[in-house]
């Protein structure tokens, strides 16, 4: 098993427009600007995926850019907007594998801007369709997340 | 009275229970007490409003008259508002149960294997449920005479959204401000300026769809106004004094905002639908004049969707797609507001005259 990362649907609404993408967390009330590769990361992360196959799908060859990737990502799960889960590499073969375009891509640096001014405020839904067995307030998790990590 | 005893039943299969009975209730009260049926126009949104108690259906009203319609729908999403104080409703059914929920409910919850949405409102002891299956929802009030001021500025706000998650129309935060039929939805977290640019604009001749929320026709591309009210805080109220006397609630508390009906201000001053042109984000910025400046999408959706989706619970994911689709088919632009409302106004008016080039 391998540790990848899934973004939280169940948590964060997100739109592209253009070359940015704006993300609401319904749970903490953060919204985010997301910029450069990060739209790009983010959109790779719909589905369970490791740091590796994000960064071979960005181009970004170097320790340093995987490691920025990985910075980001992990700003993610701290805000709840990302989850880290394990999952069988063999299911990812065929998925996600680095496009063509790819490997002549020049890396940018993702761009992840957080707002908290309507923090407060925005934090809902404490109950919203919880657990069917463990109630209130566990909710749900999709199948193979693991939320302790 | 229904006992929840098996521990298998989780708090949210409770909380639906107990909100599917305080509908059924309600629905039993309306019909032994033969309440009246209002019906509101509100755009494509029609409501058929049963309302308890002479005083409380003053007060819920008065701010949605102007959509009063005397023609009834039978496809209208039913809405009845109890108040505890009326002789003929009486008190909450299963209180105690539903107090013991009351904490978590003040956010929201939504059930969506039974399509129920619920919150429950502390400041005014209001509970709301709604049903998108039974295209129906109750208000039950324990007395109507301590309302917030809100909730008579703009009632039925959470209802009326619930009401429209399964349309393709939507509640947006924002104020409405038109030039004739055209008009521009003026949009931002509170303490923006939109009140005061409302009102300003209302002074110079423009009109006005409400100032905090309106229905989107994301079809027609048209704003239908929700509330005749507009609020002003202490700060608006000194830079527009004319407002005065048209001021609703003079004898309001401290922290309550004055209130004023637009219909009230001049003739057509008032106006219930506008042509969606452009959204405009404004920004107190203090200058000498107002500057206004193209906005990119993604600056519109950060100023639109989170403040609408913090006040507006329930439908956050169907609620933003909307929004975004929106946003994706409207100019927006940045207004840095100049220090003297009227010269707001005035640029206000010549981007609606200029067809918001």
């Amino acid at each position: 098993m391998t540790a990848a990362y899934v973004a939280n649907r169940e948590a964060v609404a997100s739109e592209q427009f253009d070359d940015e993408a704006v993300l609401i967390n319904f749970q903490t009330g953060t919204y985010y600007s997301l910029r450069g590769t990060a739209p790009e990361i983010w959109d790779l992360v719909q589905e369970p995926n490791t740091v590796d196959r994000i960064a071979e799908r960005l181009g970004a060859r170097d320790l340093g850019a995987q490691q920025t990737i990985d910075a980001m990502l992990a700003q993610l799960v701290a805000d709840s907007c990302v989850l880290v889960c394990d999952i069988d590499e063999a299911r990812l073969n065929g998925k996600t594998k680095p496009a063509a375009a790819a490997a002549a891509k020049q890396f940018t640096a993702p761009i992840v801007q957080a707002f908290h001014d309507l923090q407060e405020l925005i934090v809902v839904d404490p109950v919203h369709e919880v657990d069917p067995m463990d109630g209130w307030p566990n909710r749900p998790l999709p199948f193979g997340l693991d939320t302790n990590r | 009275m229904t006992k929840f005893s098996s521990a298998a039943v989780t708090r949210s299969e409770k909380i639906a229970c107990l909100g599917v009975m305080l509908l059924d209730r309600a629905i039993e009260i309306a019909d032994a007490s033969q309440i009246a049926t209002r019906t509101y126009r509100f755009g494509p949104l029609t409501v058929a409003l049963q309302t308890a108690g002479r005083e409380y259906s003053q007060r819920l009203t008065s701010a949605i008259d102007f959509a009063c319609s005397k023609d009834c729908d039978a496809e209208a999403f039913r809405i009845i508002a109890l108040d505890s104080t009326d002789p003929g409703v009486g008190s909450l059914p299963h209180s105690e149960y539903l107090r013991a929920y009351s904490r978590q409910l003040e956010q929201q919850f939504e059930c969506r294997s039974v399509q129920l949405m619920m919150r429950y409102d502390a400041h005014g002891d209001i509970w709301r449920v709604a049903s998108f299956a039974r295209r129906l929802a109750v208000v039950w009030t324990a007395d109507a005479r301590r309302l917030p001021d809100w909730e008579i500025a703009a009632p039925l706000r959470d209802v009326l959204h619930w009401a429209s998650i399964p349309t393709p129309w939507f509640l947006t935060h924002g104020a409405a401000i038109g030039a004739g039929d055209n008009g521009i939805l003026f949009t931002g977290p509170g303490g923006s300026g939109k009140s005061t640019t409302t009102a300003a604009a209302l002074l110079s001749g423009l009109r006005t769809g409400g100032d905090d929320f309106v229905l989107l026709d994301p079809i027609e591309r048209e704003m239908h106004a929700l509330y005749d009210s507009v609020r002003l805080d202490a700060d608006g109220q000194q830079r527009l004094a004319n407002f005065s006397a048209a001021v609703i609630n003079p004898s309001r508390s401290a922290t309550e905002k004055a209130q004023f009906r637009a219909s009230a201000v001049r003739p057509n001053a008032f106006a219930p639908r506008l042509r969606l042109g452009a959204i405009v984000l404004p920004h107190l910025a203090q200058a000498e004049k107002t500057v206004v400046a193209p906005a990119t999408q993604s600056e519109v959706m950060r100023a639109l969707a989170p403040s609408t989706l913090l006040l507006l619970r329930g439908g956050q994911m169907e609620t933003t797609a909307k929004l975004a689709a929106l946003v994706r088919s409207t100019p927006g632009f940045r207004m840095e507001l100049g220090r003297d409302p009227a010269e707001v106004a005035l640029t206000l008016a010549g981007m609606m005259h200029g067809r918001f080039q």
